[in-house]
């Protein structure tokens, strides 16, 4: 699966966030491709899901493939959301 | 390696008194531009990104990375830290301890993140960033994250266990 990790300027904070995420997903057990991208550009990405901290709620309004996280170094937050949001979508 | 190289004596700053955080982005930043790492313009970037986009460069409770555009005046990977002796505020997000750093593309300051990250996941490092710990007991806390990470086997990532699971998982 595709999963796109966002931030302010696509350097800082969704470097870091594409790091925990895939060491989430890995504990997860399902192979992906993750990219990190800034809020502005990320018109016409297809992700199946993005990932962002909480601040960019409304940036990523309207959409829903979303995981908010509050801290993005904790591997178990990160992990515990994305199997939330794997399961609603039947996808574990 | 790189956390350790990059925080010098110009460039760890203890005991930081400011009232803001706009304060706090020019004072932390200072030795960049000093330096000749990055342009004032870029301290603006910062400033004008945060205001964009809120706090969440307070990426951790109490500790702010701070960064902006590259293309607003970064020369080469930069880095400092700023230990607050009372905190400021980014919204409702308290700041304690505040790194500013600089990156010249997306990518090339990936190992400089990757360790960061590491290091932010270690509470006792936490505590000294809160706490004003002195620059001796931070670098050597950093230190030990940069050679935690040498290990495969401990990182919890890709290391036997997590092939193992994967392969479980396949046969499954």
């Amino acid at each position: 699966m595709k999963i796109l990790c966002v931030c302010g300027l696509g350097m800082g904070s969704s470097l870091i966030l594409k790091m925990t995420v895939e060491k989430a997903m890995q504990q997860i057990g399902i192979p992906c491709d993750v990219e990190h991208q800034a809020a502005g550009t990320m018109g016409g990405i297809n992700a199946d899901l993005i990932v962002a901290a909480q601040d960019f709620a409304d940036e990523l309004a309207g959409r829903d493939n979303v995981v908010l996280v509050t801290n993005i170094v904790k591997t178990d937050e990160v992990k515990a959301k994305i199997e939330a949001f794997l399961e609603k979508r039947g996808l574990t | 390696m790189v956390i350790t190289t990059l925080l010098n004596d110009q460039t760890f700053l203890a005991d930081v008194s400011c009232d803001s955080w706009e304060d706090l982005v020019d004072i932390a930043g200072a030795p960049l531009v000093r330096e000749g790492s990055v342009e004032p313009g870029y301290l603006q970037s910062v400033k004008d990104t945060v205001v964009k986009y809120g706090s969440y460069m307070v990426v951790v409770d109490d500790v702010a990375l701070f960064h902006g555009r590259p293309e607003a005046g970064a020369h080469e990977i930069a880095l400092s830290l700023a230990l607050l002796s009372r905190p400021v505020y980014v919204q409702d997000k308290r700041v304690k301890a505040a790194f500013v750093f600089a990156a010249v593309d997306q990518d090339s300051h990936l190992e400089l993140l990757r360790e960061l990250a590491r290091a932010l996941a270690d509470d006792e490092l936490l505590r000294l960033l809160r706490n004003g710990g002195s620059r001796e007991d931070v670098l050597r806390r950093f230190a030990m994250a940069e050679e935690s990470m040498k290990c495969v086997e401990c990182d919890g990532v890709g290391g036997p266990q997590t092939a193992m699971r994967k392969q479980q998982r396949s046969e499954i």
